[in-house]
């Protein structure tokens, strides 16, 4: 019998994903497609009937935008909301701006896939000569993150490291209460939660692809373990598609 | 000498206000001319360079969607927005749908201007018998207030918005103001007019001919005592404020002037 329900959502198709773009901190928007999967999402809820009390999402606008297209399909913009650096995206340092086509060419592709796909192989730092250093590291939005907490590039593992704090503090106190959570964010930050919530293994979520756009229901015990697998809401051609769509990301084009 | 600045926006139309009913409590949308007038103010922010740290606004739908289109024009989605009860728009109690004209009709222009803008007479109370009583007292959002749903309001005069504004503002919106934060509150008519007037010190006579225009950002200049230093700023381009001023004042009358 599930004491508690917890939605995920991976916030969906950015102008960078369209262009195949290494995004992280970057704050790229919702492309159109991204706009259209995050109101399809929000009707999914809708037509579930899905109640909220607290919601969560990053500082970056794809997700909360995402969010905010959800909220208002199902009639809750009143709900609290908290947003926090600690559920972005994972940082991709020097790569964030780089075509993923073009640095498979440069790289070769097992070199991206280590690093997209590794556990704790972090990729170049972001350093100060590089073009978005100033507008991602500079940006007002992380002005109270000490030297140690803003990050200039991220492992998986580190990505899981500082956003599982949060979920612990901040989320999990929230559940206890009863109160109905949900987390609009992005594809590793919601990788942390997952992996934490099923004692997976490095290997394991490395081949987790989470859908974009579309809710990810938890059915939890009082000890806040999942009952069963993560359900999807929506129809089932949508969601095969898109993870598919996700695993093809990183091949260089021939 | 300045040491703080406050925006003050009343959110754009709402499609109620496009056909001159009483919205109050009830949870509209904004109309499509709403969503443009905060995205116009939301761009003209942007321009003039303003920088938010933190947003309050109501828990009704349209204060809340204004302020996301402000925050996604400048950019600035990013920037916490707390909401509460405390800033909606004022009860209208049993005059909450009624078309504004056919009331002035009914009960004449002086009548309906003094419901809409004296500062202590408050309008008949809605009761279970009013179509809009249980859309509004059965949702959900007004079991998360910081009063017991029995408590809220069930009509407001201008005074007693005010009366259950000021805490809030005391708790909750001046220390973030004291911190040199710059907050926008993204709210409703009377509320913001509420507020205006114990702010500036309007007296109960003066405040019913100070109109609001809707989706023009207002500005406030205030010393370290939260007192202005100057007359409030309505930005933006002037004669565009002026017609949004006339069409606000139209609506309290029977028939448009031309």
């Amino acid at each position: 019998m599930a004491a508690y329900k917890l939605v995920l959502i991976r916030h969906g198709e950015s102008c960078w994903n369209q262009e195949n773009r290494f995004c992280g901190w970057f704050d790229a928007d919702l492309s159109e497609t991204g706009e259209h999967e995050a109101k399809r999402g929000g009707q999914a809820l809708k037509d579930a009937g899905y109640e909220f009390d607290i919601c969560y999402t990053s500082v970056l606008k794809r997700a909360i935008r995402t969010l905010w297209f959800v909220l208002d399909s199902i009639d809750q913009m009143w709900l609290p909301v908290h947003r926090t650096w600690r559920l972005n995206e994972r940082h991709y340092g020097g790569l964030t701006g780089l075509n993923k086509a073009e640095t498979a060419a440069k790289h070769g592709e097992a070199q991206v896939k280590i690093w997209r796909r590794s556990f704790d192989i972090p990729p170049p730092s972001m350093d100060e000569g590089h073009d978005f250093y100033q507008s991602i590291s500079k940006d007002r939005r992380y002005a109270d993150l000490t030297e140690d907490q803003l990050p200039s590039c991220e492992s998986l593992k580190d990505t899981i490291a500082r956003a599982l704090p949060f979920w612990n503090e901040e989320i999990v106190p929230q559940i206890k209460e009863g109160k109905r959570v949900l987390i609009a964010a992005h594809g590793n930050s919601l990788r942390g939660i997952v992996k934490h919530l099923e004692g997976m293994s490095e290997e394991a979520i490395m081949e987790l692809n989470l859908p974009t756009g579309i809710p990810i229901v938890y059915e939890l015990d009082k000890n806040l373990k999942p009952l069963g697998p993560m359900q999807f809401l929506g129809d089932e051609e949508t969601v095969k598609k898109a993870m598919e769509a996700v695993a093809a990301q990183g091949k260089a084009k021939k | 000498m300045s040491k703080y600045k406050l925006f003050l926006l009343r959110h754009g139309e709402g499609a109620w206000n496009k056909e001159n009913r009483f919205c109050s409590w009830v949870d509209q949308k904004l109309s499509e001319d709403g969503v443009k007038e905060a995205q116009d103010c939301g761009r003209l922010l942007k321009e003039q360079g303003y920088k938010f740290d933190l947003v309050f606004t109501s828990i009704l739908s349209r204060s809340i969607q204004t302020a996301w289109l402000v925050l996604e024009a400048m950019g600035q989605e990013w920037v916490p927005v707390v909401k509460s009860w405390r800033l909606n728009e004022r009860h209208y109690g049993s005059l909450i749908g009624l078309n504004r004209a056919e009331m002035a009709l009914q009960h004449g222009e002086e009548k309906v201007k003094l419901w809409r803008r004296s500062y202590d007479v408050t309008p008949p109370m809605i009761d279970e018998s009013h179509p809009y009583f249980l859309e509004i007292y059965n949702d959900r959002r007004y079991t998360t207030c910081d009063v017991p749903k029995e408590n809220l309001p069930r009509a407001e005069s201008l005074k007693e918005v005010l009366d259950r504004l000021l805490p809030y503002w005391g708790s909750t919106v001046v220390p973030e103001i004291r911190k040199g934060r710059t907050v926008l509150i993204s709210a409703h008519g009377n509320s913001c007019r509420a507020l205006l007037k114990y702010l500036e010190g309007i007296s109960d006579k003066d405040i019913a001919s100070v109109t609001l225009p809707t989706g023009i950002p207002v500005l406030l200049e205030l010393d370290e005592n939260l007192k202005p230093v100057k007359p409030r700023q309505l930005l933006g381009d002037q004669a565009k404020i002026q017609a949004a001023i006339k069409k606000v004042e139209d609506q309290g009358k029977a028939r448009p002037s031309t």
